[in-house]
């Protein structure tokens, strides 16, 4: 066998095996005699085995061995066209989650029909010497055995990690100049703030002297190629008449798919910064006034509005004679955007590459650097 | 592929030392026939090869 792989995800463990000749295939049928794996009982029992396997514990050695349930495939035939492939594939999933210190033995046992050799005309003689005339039947059989440990600690585990932060102001109104502000911090932080809802406002339960607000602002930032998600919910409450009773909430949340320490570490940055960035936009909006009436606001039903970029405005003006630092943003924009369209399988791998060195070349005629 | 005399490597074997297993041929100076070999319960033509008779039977004298 030349390769063994194996990936984990939460409690299931599918294992591949694949083997490459390196000499003259035997012909004939491949079998898979006996796969035999052992795993710690911490794991749990087994939920799901493919194909179907039998199980048992195994009578501990000495006290300091860590329990063990073994698991073993038998008499499985290869069919023809996984035999093709060169590969068989075996899952199993456990009750618990599989971490990353465990290790997991066992050995595999495969027999050939035919030989390596391709050894042929085998004659049979008998203890004293003479040659055997009667005819006997020759069965002719490679078996190749593997003893495996494999440490988990070297796989690659993915697993979605969350940060979440809850801000609050009291005294501040919650209208449009926040989501303005904070709209044009992110994008100035180089955040993609990709879609801004407004629901309608709605007079409290509590009073009809207050209003709900409520924004939705979901985007994307990227950490090279890494994608981290983040959504800010802004709510609050406007107090007719009485400003300073106003207050705004902000529940800020960033999700991202992990597979290190370090790519967690990242998603609660970007929370952090998000967090720090939107106390900025709400520490330097101006103060509520003492006793005014509240701004009045346009309401949009469940309007989405699209991101308009600072640029953008300046780049429309400017587009018979565009000058070189608005062809800049225009192109790192673009570049953007082919990001998001590579992620997102709109564009392929090569259309990619093509594009983005076309924009990259483009930039670095117009001064810009890496 | 024919299995060949170990001994002079030119005759297809045809039986087999019955201490070492060394491909021998017919010729009679490669093999050495034994009559009634005691090593087995009922007294049985074994083969040898010239090595194997000196060592396991040397009581026997050989003349080729």
């Amino acid at each position: 066998m030349r390769q063994t792989k194996a990936r984990n995800h939460r409690g299931g463990l599918f294992f591949g095996g694949r083997w490459v000749h390196s000499c003259p295939a035997p012909k004939g049928t491949t079998r898979i005699e006996e796969f035999v794996l052992y795993a710690p009982q911490r794991l749990g029992k087994i939920a799901m085995v493919e194909p179907s396997a039998i199980t048992g514990i195994v009578s501990l050695q000495s006290e300091n061995d860590e329990p063990m349930q073994k698991i073993a495939w038998k008499a499985i035939d290869i069919r023809s066209q996984v035999y093709r492939e060169r590969r068989q594939r075996f899952y199993i999933r456990f009750d618990n989650k599989i971490d990353a210190s465990t290790v997991l033995y066992g050995n595999l046992r495969i027999s050939f029909t035919g030989t390596l050799s391709e050894l042929k005309n085998i004659k049979f003689f008998f203890p004293w010497g003479k040659q055997r005339s009667d005819n006997v039947k020759i069965d002719r059989h490679t078996f190749l055995d593997v003893n495996f440990e494999l440490n988990l600690a070297g796989l690659h585990f993915q697993d979605t990690a969350s940060e979440t932060k809850q801000l609050m102001r009291a005294g501040v109104l919650p209208n449009h100049a926040i989501v303005t502000q904070l709209t044009e911090e992110l994008n100035n932080a180089g955040v993609y703030l990709k879609r801004v809802i407004e629901n309608p406002a709605r007079t409290s339960k509590a009073g009809a002297h207050i209003t709900n607000r409520y924004w939705d602002m979901a985007g994307r930032y990227y950490d090279g190629v890494y994608p981290i998600d983040f959504h800010l919910v802004l709510t609050g409450e406007e107090a007719y008449g009485k400003p300073s009773e106003s207050k705004v909430q902000v529940d800020v949340s960033v999700q991202g798919v992990v597979a290190s320490d370090d790519m967690r570490a990242k998603v609660a940055y970007l929370r952090d910064r998000l967090s720090a960035l939107t106390e900025n936009t709400l520490d330097n909006l101006p103060a509520a006034p003492a006793d005014s009436s509240p701004v009045k606001e346009a309401n949009f039903s469940d309007v989405e509005l699209e991101q308009t970029i600072p640029s953008q405005a300046g780049r429309q003006k400017t587009s018979q004679q565009p000058t070189a630092s608005s062809e800049v943003s225009r192109l790192l924009e673009m570049l953007a955007k082919l990001d998001e369209a590579l992620i997102e399988g709109r564009i392929s791998e090569s259309r990619y590459d093509e594009m983005q060195k076309r924009y990259k070349s483009q930039l670095i005629q117009l001064g810009h650097t890496f | 592929m024919a299995l060949m005399c170990a001994i002079c490597n030119n005759n297809t074997a045809e039986v087999v030392c019955h201490h070492c297993g060394k491909p021998l041929c017919k010729d009679e100076r490669c093999r050495f026939r034994l009559k009634n070999d005691d090593a087995f319960s009922t007294p049985t033509t074994t083969f040898h090869c010239r090595e194997c008779l000196k060592k396991y039977h040397p009581q026997i004298s050989l003349h080729n």
